[in-house]
């Protein structure tokens, strides 16, 4: 019977308002993707603007295909795709080794390294965009994949999850593959890597989302525009007249469709456990 | 010589650069020293000269000119006071919403779990996307919430060409998409807490603000701890949205010290200047992770 007291009541009404200032903007992204510009005018500041028009349904994917051929979205739908896979695959490989190499071999002045390590994780890749510039310019990598991707891989802070992962793997298990005479290498790929897919699943994900998002460094890096990624191109897009609002909701839609499923898909490996990933 | 190399490897240095264990650890050395290490040096190293990028073979040293600089650079300082009212307006603000929220909901239950979605639903958009679209939202002439106003009989606002009002905005916007992964790391601690320790509290007689003082708060001390640090860190990063909104104005009241930083080494191709501040900031951060560590320590 107490369910219906003053401060549940206030209760619900407090969430509710949570949710529509949490909402309201992602809505109205999506449902104004799909109706014309002379709509989005007219129905703007009232309801109408956050429900999608069900009588028109044959015409809400328009602002998609004028937006595709007016912007070449596609290229640069492609372009975050492999720029995303190749660092995801280069941190994962290179991290992991490091990583599995400090947890579990014997390496001289290990306890140097790992604090060196832990002393990196302080300092952002946005603070040093410049140098890592300069440096990416003389190699000649500027406009290419490399040139983008070989700065993101190695990351102090994977490393160190990957090492309090690969940590905790009993020693029994390794050394019983070494008596049977498998190589580090071998145990590394047919026992360490395929007990540790959480840990793998949940760097690549994070790793995914952050380049997918990234939006400066892929400025500096390229100035053809034809490899810029959705985060550039989608901005150049909203500043490119005349500018068709409609359009403009489309390709954020479609900048965050991926991620979208990726959260779905791997919900379970990023969702905060009872830890602090660890760090203290 | 197979003895040899196993006597090798048993020992020391020389015998872990020859054996294969060394290659599981390379190319995250060569990159993480290309990258990050030699970044860094050389961001040292430029600040205490005046090179400027078209002149790349004409650099001399010029001490601690640069530093000076930034001392009386009126920009610099400007930029270095933003990002500090940045980290006044968003860390307390959104430690304290997604403690709030957190509770709000932390309890498993159908209606809840709606609610923790919909929460959740701003950190999957990515921050170019978040940017553009409160950019359209709030827009001076279309954007909802102006038209909003008008209609409720307000005045229209300015929200990003207003001096007064461009970095509480932006504020807003990140606070906006933050709140939602922190409530979640506070949620996922407060259900850990067992519900035994309210029960005694009851029979005790305690009313709700003496059990979150005294079970609430000092059962989730850590995360709380952790939220704090990673907002703290994570507001003095800001680059993107000031760059994308409104790059760093109007009059330069929404530019941080990393969008300033960047700016003077890409537009005014000023990198001796720009890498002096990229040290002082890194400096900073140095301090803020020195000042944490005793936080935690304390504890």
């Amino acid at each position: 019977m107490e369910k219906f007291n003053v401060i549940n009541f206030l209760k619900i009404l407090l969430l509710i308002a949570f949710t529509i200032l949490f909402l309201f903007p992602t809505v109205w992204m999506f449902v104004s993707s799909t109706k014309s510009v002379a709509e989005i005018a007219k129905e703007i500041g009232t309801i109408h603007s956050f429900i999608p028009n069900f009588s028109n349904m044959s015409s809400w994917l328009d602002p998609y295909k004028e937006m595709f051929s007016r912007f070449n979205f596609g290229l640069h739908f492609f372009n975050s795709v492999l720029y995303s896979c190749v660092i995801v695959f280069g941190s994962l490989v290179v991290n992991s080794l490091a990583g599995y190499a400090l947890a579990t071999f014997d390496i001289p002045f290990k306890k140097y390294i790992t604090a060196t390590l832990l002393i990196l994780i302080i300092f952002p890749f946005q603070s040093v965009l410049i140098q890592i510039f300069i440096i990416i310019n003389e190699m000649n990598l500027t406009n290419t994949v490399w040139g983008l991707a070989l700065p993101h891989i190695g990351s102090a802070f994977n490393i160190f999850l990957f090492m309090v992962f690969f940590k905790k793997i009993p020693k029994e298990l390794r050394e019983s593959a070494y008596m049977d005479g498998a190589s580090d290498w071998q145990i590394f790929t047919k026992i360490a890597v395929p007990i540790s897919k959480p840990i793998f699943m949940t760097i690549g994900i994070l790793v995914f989302v952050g380049s997918w998002n990234d939006y400066v460094w892929p400025l500096m890096v390229f100035t053809e525009t034809n490899k810029y990624p959705l985060s550039v191109a989608v901005n150049i897009m909203n500043e490119t007249k005349p500018i068709y609002l409609n359009q403009v909701m489309a390709g954020l839609t479609v900048t965050t469709i991926p991620i979208l499923f990726v959260y779905i898909f791997g919900q379970k490996y990023i969702m905060p456990q009872n830890s602090t990933t660890g760090i203290k | 010589m197979n003895k040899i190399r196993r006597r090798i490897n048993k020992h020391g240095f020389l015998g872990f650069i020859l054996s294969s264990k060394c290659l599981f650890l390379l190319p995250a050395f060569i990159l993480i020293g290309v990258f990050v290490i030699y970044p860094l040096l050389l961001a040292v190293g430029y600040s205490f000269t005046d090179y400027y990028l078209l002149k790349p073979n004409d650099i001399s040293f010029v001490g601690f000119e640069n530093y000076t600089e930034i001392a009386q650079d009126k920009y610099a300082k400007q930029s270095f006071v933003n990002s500090t009212k940045y980290v006044i307006f968003i860390v307390p603000l959104q430690v304290a919403l997604s403690l709030f929220l957190a509770i709000l909901i932390a309890k498993k239950s159908k209606v809840n779990t709606f609610f923790r979605t919909a929460f959740f639903s701003p950190y999957i958009l990515s921050i170019i996307v978040v940017s553009l679209l409160w950019k359209n939202i709030l827009d001076p002439e279309l954007g909802i919430v102006n038209v909003f106003l008008a209609e409720l009989g307000f005045a229209k606002q300015e929200f990003f060409a207003n001096p007064d009002l461009a970095l509480q905005t932006i504020s807003f916007i990140i606070l906006w998409q933050g709140i939602s992964f922190q409530m979640l790391i506070i949620m996922a601690a407060l259900q850990e807490i067992p519900s035994s320790l309210y029960e005694a509290a009851d029979i005790e007689g305690a009313n709700a603000w003496q059990k979150f003082r005294y079970i609430t708060v000092p059962s989730i001390k850590d995360q709380l701890v952790f939220v704090l640090i990673v907002v703290t860190t994570g507001t003095f990063k800001i680059i993107i949205e000031p760059l994308v909104l409104t790059n760093g104005g109007p009059q330069g009241s929404t530019s941080s010290i990393l969008l300033y930083m960047f700016e003077q080494g890409t537009r005014y191709r000023q990198i001796g200047y720009s890498s002096a501040i990229t040290v002082v900031f890194a400096l900073l951060l140095i301090l803020i992770a020195f000042v944490q560590r005793k936080l935690v320590k304390e504890e």
